[in-house]
C-alpha cells in the first residue's frame, strides 16, 4: 500500500533529479538526499517508478546517483548539452582515465578473496589503500590534446565539462577529478564497448599486433 | 563453564591478595570482599598470558584494577568522561584510577573521542571481555567478531541463567553493534568501492541473522518487565540502522554491474585506448556521445503560475521596451462653470415656473400642469417637483412668493373629502378631477390642481 507522505517526496526528490540530472557529493543538501535514498528502500523504488513513468531510469555507479534516459526514449532527440566533438573527445579521455581505470581496479579487487584473518571487525575499512578517485593533473590533459586543440580550446573545453559537473576542480591549477555526472551520465557498460571498439578498429587498421592485447 | 585453573609457574596467575591483605591501589577502607567485580577479576586470572600482549604491566594486581574498570565500564551504557568513571569506580583511588584510564587507553583498551573527551570501550576490548566471561577459547571459531561475542552471548545465556551475565553480555552486544552503525553510516556517506565490496563480502545480513536468533533466544527467557528489555529494544533498533544501510549499499554493489564490465573488457590496456579516442575522427566521436552520454530533458520546465506571471511581466517589459519614456506634462484641468440649473432640481423647477408666468399677464393664472410636463416625465420626479413646489411655497410670505422679481402666488384645492366618501377608487378620482381638486397628467400621475397666479408687480 503507497504511503501519501513516501510519494510526495518521491515525486519530489525525481523531480530533483530530472532538473539537475544528478545528486553532487560536495552540496550539503544532495548528499542528505543520498543519505536518505540508500538508507531507505522503499523511497529508492517509489523514485525509480516516477522516474520510469516519464522514461528515465535512476542509476547510481560508485556512489554517485543520477538519472539516464530509458533506450526505448533515448532515439526520441537527446539533449546534446551544447557539446561538440572536441568536447566528447575530452569527455571520453577523460572517462577512461578517470572512471574506467576505478572500475577495472574495483573489478580486479573483488576478483580476489580476502586473507583470512584480516579483518579485524566488520567494518574495519581503516586499512583500505589507494581508495582514493583517480585524479589527472591539467598539465596532461594539456600536453596530450596540444596536438589537436589549442590551449584557449582546450580550456573551454575543460570549463564546459565542469559547468556539467561531468569534471571537478576547485581550482583551474587543481587536479582535475571525475564530477558525479561522468559516473552516472555516461552509461559504462556502452561507454566501454564503444571505447573498446574505437581500438580495435585502431588495431585492425595497423599492420602490427596492438601492444595493449589481444581484442 | 570450565576453566583450566592456575599454575604457579606464571606470575600472572599467582594469587594477589592474600586472604586479608588488600592489593596497593585500593581506597581506604576498602577490602577485596567488598569488591563486587573482585571474584570475578581473580577467575578471569588463568587466562591472563593469553592477554599479556593486550596489558602492558606485570604486576596481577594492577590487571585486576583494570579489569575491575572494564568490567564496571562494560555494565554501563554510554560514553564515559573521567569524573563519570571515578564515580562509577569508587573503590580505587581517583589518582590511581586516572593512571588506569591512561594505561587502558594506551592499551587500545578504551576509545578517546576528542570531540568531548569522552571514552568507550573498544569493541575488540567488549569481545575479549565476553569471550573471558562466557566462552571457552578452545572451541571458538575464527569467524569474526560480531559473531563470536553473539555466540559468546548466546553461550553466556544458555550456561549462565542469572539475568546479570545475560545483561552485561546484552551491554556488549549493544555497544558493538551501535558502533557498527556508526561506522555503517560513515561507509554509506563516504564508501569508497573498495570498502563496499569488502562490506558486500563480510555478508553482514548473514551475521545480523546469527544476532537476531540470539536475541530471539534471549526474548524467551526474559519477560517484558525485565531490567534488559529497554536493552534488547535498543539493540534491534542499531541492528534497524544496519540492515537499512547494509540494504542501501547492497542496492549500490548490485547496480554497479562490475562483472559485467570485466567480461566486456577486451584487454586493451588504459593508454590504448586513450589513444584509439585521440585518433577517433569527429564523427566518430559524435557517435559515441549519442550511443553512451545522456543528459535528462524535462518536458515541461514551466508551470501555469510562471507562465502567467512571465505572461503579465514580460508584457509590461515589451511595452515599455518599444516605447521609451518621455516625458510629457499632464494636460491642463477643463474649468467648466457649473451649470446649476441643469444638476439642481430646485433651480430648474424655478426656472420653468419663472418662463411659465412671464408668458402671462398679471392677473393670469396657469395650472401645475401645463409647467410640470416640462420638467419630467414620470410620476417619481413629478412627486418630486411638487415637493418643491411645496418647500417653494414654504419659503414665500403670505403665500405669495417672487421668482426673477415677479410676485406670484400658489393655490391648491382645499380637501373635499365629503366628495368622495361613498365612491370607489376611479369614480372618486374622476370626482375629484371634476371638482377641480385633482388633475390627471398622465403618466405623470395624478396631482392636486395647483394653481400659479402672477401677481401685479406692486405686491
Amino acid at each position: 500500500m503507497s504511503d501519501p507522505t513516501t510519494d510526495r517526496r518521491a515525486t519530489a526528490i525525481a523531480h530533483h533529479l530530472l532538473h539537475g540530472g544528478c545528486l553532487d557529493p560536495a552540496d550539503d543538501g544532495d548528499r542528505a538526499l543520498y543519505e536518505e535514498l540508500m538508507g531507505n528502500g522503499p523511497l529508492y523504488d517509489r523514485v525509480a517508478e516516477r522516474l520510469a513513468g516519464v522514461g528515465y531510469a535512476l542509476h547510481q555507479f560508485f556512489g554517485h546517483l543520477g538519472v539516464r534516459p530509458e533506450r526505448a526514449v533515448e532515439g526520441l532527440g537527446g539533449n546534446t548539452l551544447g557539446l561538440h566533438a572536441g568536447h566528447i573527445r575530452l569527455l571520453v579521455w577523460l572517462w577512461v582515465q578517470l572512471v574506467y581505470r576505478q572500475i577495472k581496479a574495483a573489478a580486479r579487487d573483488e576478483a580476489t578473496e580476502p586473507l583470512p584473518g584480516r579483518a579485524q571487525s566488520l567494518f574495519d575499512f581503516a586499512e583500505a589503500p589507494d581508495d582514493a578517485p583517480p585524479e589527472i593533473a591539467p598539465s596532461e590533459v594539456f600536453a596530450e590534446f596540444r596536438e589537436i586543440y589549442s590551449d584557449a580550446a582546450i580550456k573551454q573545453f575543460l570549463g564546459a565539462l565542469r559547468k556539467r559537473r561531468f569534471i571537478v576542480q576547485s581550482r583551474r591549477s587543481d587536479p582535475i577529478v571525475a564530477g558525479p555526472a561522468l559516473y552516472v551520465m555516461v552509461d559504462p557498460l556502452r561507454m566501454e564497448e564503444y571505447v573498446v571498439g574505437l581500438a580495435r578498429r585502431g588495431t585492425m587498421a595497423l599492420p602490427s599486433e596492438p601492444s595493449g592485447g589481444t581484442p | 563453564m570450565t576453566t583450566p585453573g592456575p599454575t604457579a609457574a606464571d606470575p600472572h596467575l599467582a594469587d594477589p591478595s592474600p586472604a586479608g591483605s588488600a592489593p596497593a591501589g585500593l581506597a581506604p577502607g576498602v577490602r577485596p570482599e567488598h569488591i563486587e567485580e573482585w571474584d570475578e577479576a581473580r577467575a578471569i586470572l588463568p587466562i591472563a598470558p593469553l592477554m599479556r600482549s593486550l596489558f602492558s604491566s606485570a604486576d596481577p594486581g594492577d590487571t585486576l584494577l583494570k579489569l575491575v574498570v572494564l568490567f564496571t565500564l562494560a555494565q554501563t551504557d554510554g560514553r564515559f568522561t573521567k569524573e563519570r568513571i571515578r564515580a562509577l569506580v569508587r573503590a580505587i583511588e581517583p589518582d590511581r584510577l586516572d593512571a588506569l584510564v591512561r594505561s587502558l587507553y594506551d592499551g587500545r583498551w578504551l576509545e578517546l573521542r576528542a570531540r568531548d573527551n569522552t571514552y568507550r570501550l573498544n569493541p575488540l576490548g567488549l569481545f575479549l571481555l565476553a569471550t573471558l566471561r562466557a566462552a571457552n577459547f578452545a572451541s571458538q571459531t575464527p569467524a569474526n567478531l560480531l559473531v563470536r561475542a553473539a555466540e559468546a552471548l548466546h553461550f553466556g545465556a544458555r550456561v549462565d541463567g542469572d539475568g546479570r551475565t545475560t545483561g552485561r553480555l546484552l551491554g556488549m552486544l549493544l555497544a558493538e553493534l551501535e558502533t557498527q552503525a556508526e561506522r555503517a553510516r560513515e561507509v554509506i556517506a563516504s564508501g569508497r568501492p573498495r570498502q563496499l565490496l569488502r562490506f558486500s563480502r563480510r555478508e553482514v545480513r548473514a551475521q545480523l541473522d546469527r544476532v537476531t536468533e540470539v536475541l530471539a533466544l534471549l526474548e524467551q527467557r526474559l519477560d517484558t518487565a525485565s531490567t534488559h528489555f529497554e536493552r534488547i529494544v535498543r539493540l534491534h533498533r542499531a541492528m534497524q540502522t544496519i540492515l537499512r544501510a547494509h540494504e542501501g549499499l547492497h542496492r549500490r554493489l548490485a547496480e554497479w554491474s562490475l562483472r559485467r564490465l570485466e567480461t566486456t573488457d577486451a584487454g586493451y590496456s588504459l593508454s590504448a585506448l586513450c589513444d584509439a579516442v585521440m585518433s577517433a575522427t569527429d564523427d566518430e566521436l559524435e557517435t559515441g556521445r549519442a550511443r553512451a552520454v545522456h543528459w535528462p530533458r524535462i518536458a515541461a520546465r514551466v508551470s501555469t503560475d510562471q507562465i502567467l506571471d512571465r505572461h503579465t511581466t514580460e508584457r509590461r517589459a515589451r511595452a515599455a521596451a518599444r516605447a521609451p519614456f518621455v516625458y510629457a506634462p499632464p494636460p491642463e484641468p477643463t474649468a467648466a462653470p457649473i451649470d446649476v440649473i441643469a444638476d439642481d432640481p430646485m433651480s430648474r423647477l424655478r426656472q420653468a415656473i419663472a418662463d411659465a408666468i412671464r408668458a402671462i399677464e398679471p392677473g393670469e393664472s396657469l395650472r401645475w400642469g401645463t409647467i410640470a410636463p416640462s420638467l419630467t416625465d414620470g410620476f417619481a420626479d413629478a412627486a418630486l417637483h411638487v415637493a418643491l413646489l411645496a418647500r417653494l411655497h414654504g419659503q414665500g410670505r403670505a403665500d405669495v412668493i417672487r421668482l426673477e422679481g415677479m410676485p406670484l402666488r400658489i393655490d391648491m384645492p382645499s380637501h373635499l373629502a365629503d366628495l368622495v366618501r361613498d365612491l370607489d377608487g376611479d369614480a372618486a378620482l374622476r370626482a375629484l378631477e371634476h371638482a377641480g381638486v385633482l388633475d390627471d397628467l398622465g403618466p405623470r400621475g395624478w396631482h392636486a390642481r395647483i394653481t400659479l397666479t402672477r401677481l401685479s408687480d406692486d405686491r
